[in-house]
């Protein structure tokens, strides 16, 4: 491979402007931060978070053997996904393990629309296309700008620009509608645990919307928010990070989600899926919290009276419960809430305690 | 506020302010911006034995951790718990509230290979670190 040049979203313009601490991720260069991570993160919690999330993978599957591909490929049934409806699953390979977790929004009419990690659209596309039945598979990542809107402020910064009623739009749910008089797919999903919405919007109109929302949300208190604090924000709601702490050498089962595996159906991995359970997980993904003053990160080793029984994958301070959390593989008798682990930080060993996802649960 | 043009400077970004056979060791004001907010600070322990460009600390921000090493070599006889408890002390006042330990001095030759403050800046400027 040769290495590419990395490509500017469609917004980068802004963050320039705002004067952001660029970075490279996956192949795109975006802001880690603006002011600081802290106070983006908190702002997202208690007022209003803008997100450039163009890096996301964008695809768009249609014709009559579109449902049937999507139902061939994913673990979860794309049927659960009503017109308007958007269903999350894991897309597994012969094995079990998993490639990518997608979104996928079906808004009728023989169509869908994939929304994808940056990190893995290439290989994802490449496999969709290697079962295709005939079906229309359309790259149209450079024709949308991603735009993030969270927070407990979020509808009421928005509403001010969406053609579209959006106490209508309930949770998981998406309208194709226009922002600004522009074409914006908007739904109500994010990667924060809070209320907010995510808009995918023409890439030429992406600055504009951009704009008109900063600036209607900043005397609120909006900011805008960079990769630093979704990280932060994505793991105190509990939410794993493809390619931290799962991949393909892992299987839903290991990861935790079976719940997005309907085991009813016929899909790639099921078979390896099936005998993944009833072999057994040699190991198991879990949130934990350190007890012990330590902050976990990514490849600390977990013990248990000295012998080796897993590995932290995401760790952090977590700004909301001023607590040190992460994500780790356990073996599976230490897989379970309350189990007391050992994580070894800067060479010493730190309790730490398995708990339940979510680590932080917005006020409803 | 300190008097910075009194301070002793490291290429791993510490300052010292040396009183008699004291040193009081902190982070600079270029450092805690590079870090961004410090969330995690752990110091060691009062009686600890340090060496000159051993590591004596550890700084966190929500992203990373960093090293600290001690400027010269000596006895930790004080801590500065204040920093354990608020981190972002070191952010907001890296030269006075937010000092991290001092040290007894072993051998006060040890100073004469770090930087005043003038060849500090110059140094954060070449890029060289």
């Amino acid at each position: 491979m040769t290495p590419t040049e990395d490509r500017k979203t469609p917004l980068y313009g802004a963050h320039t402007r705002l004067n952001a601490k660029i970075v490279s991720f996956h192949g795109w260069l975006l802001p880690i931060q603006y002011t600081g991570i802290i106070e983006e993160h908190t702002a997202t919690r208690t007022k209003a978070g803008l997100f450039d999330i163009s890096h996301l993978g964008k695809l768009e599957i249609s014709g009559k053997g579109a449902r049937p591909l999507l139902q061939k490929v994913f673990t979860n049934n794309v049927d659960k996904a009503k017109e308007g409806g958007i269903v999350y699953s894991p897309l597994c390979n012969e094995q079990g393990g998993i490639l990518d977790d997608v979104f996928i929004y079906n808004p009728g009419g023989d169509r869908y629309i994939l929304i994808v990690n940056a990190s893995t659209f290439e290989k994802d596309l490449a496999w969709i296309v290697s079962h295709n039945n005939g079906s229309a598979i359309k790259d149209i990542n450079d024709s949308l700008a991603g735009i993030a809107l969270q927070g407990p402020l979020s509808e009421g910064i928005l509403s001010g620009f969406c053609e579209t009623d959006l106490a209508g739009i309930k949770h998981r749910r998406f309208v194709e509608t226009r922002v600004c008089g522009h074409y914006a797919l908007v739904s109500r999903t994010g990667y924060t645990g809070e209320d907010g919405f995510e808009l995918f919007v023409p890439s030429g109109n992406g600055i504009e919307i951009w704009d008109a929302l900063l600036n209607a949300g900043k005397p609120r208190g909006l900011l805008p928010a960079g990769l630093g604090a979704r990280d932060t924000l994505r793991l105190e709601a509990g939410c794993p990070l493809y390619g931290n702490d799962t991949d393909e050498t892992k299987t839903p089962f290991e990861t935790n989600i079976m719940w997005a595996v309907d085991m009813t159906k016929d899909f790639v991995g099921k078979k390896a899926i099936a005998e993944h359970i009833a072999r057994g997980a040699s190991e198991i993904l879990v949130p934990f919290e350190m007890t012990d003053r330590a902050i976990p990160r990514a490849g600390c080793r977990i013990e248990k009276e000295g012998c080796a029984i897993g590995a932290v994958t995401s760790g952090s301070y977590s700004p909301t419960l001023k607590k040190n959390i992460g994500f780790a593989y356990v073996t599976p008798p230490n897989a379970v809430s309350g189990a007391v682990i050992d994580i070894i930080v800067h060479s010493d060993i730190k309790k730490a305690v398995v708990v339940k996802a979510p680590f932080y649960r917005r006020a409803k | 506020m300190a008097d910075t043009g009194k301070l002793l400077f490291a290429k791993t970004h510490e300052w010292l302010r040396v009183e008699g056979n004291i040193g009081y060791v902190g982070i600079t004001d270029h450092a805690q911006k590079e870090i961004t907010d410090v969330v995690f600070v752990e110091l060691p322990k009062v009686g600890k034995e340090v060496s000159k460009e051993g590591e004596a600390a550890v700084v966190e921000s929500v992203k990373a951790a960093f090293s600290i090493y001690a400027p010269v070599s000596g006895r930790v006889i004080k801590a500065n718990d204040a920093v354990e408890k608020d981190p972002s002390i070191v952010n907001k006042s890296p030269y006075d509230d937010g000092w991290f330990f001092a040290i007894e001095m072993k051998d006060p030759e040890e100073t004469a290979s770090l930087m005043s403050l003038k060849d500090y800046e110059e140094f954060i400027k070449s890029g060289a670190h």
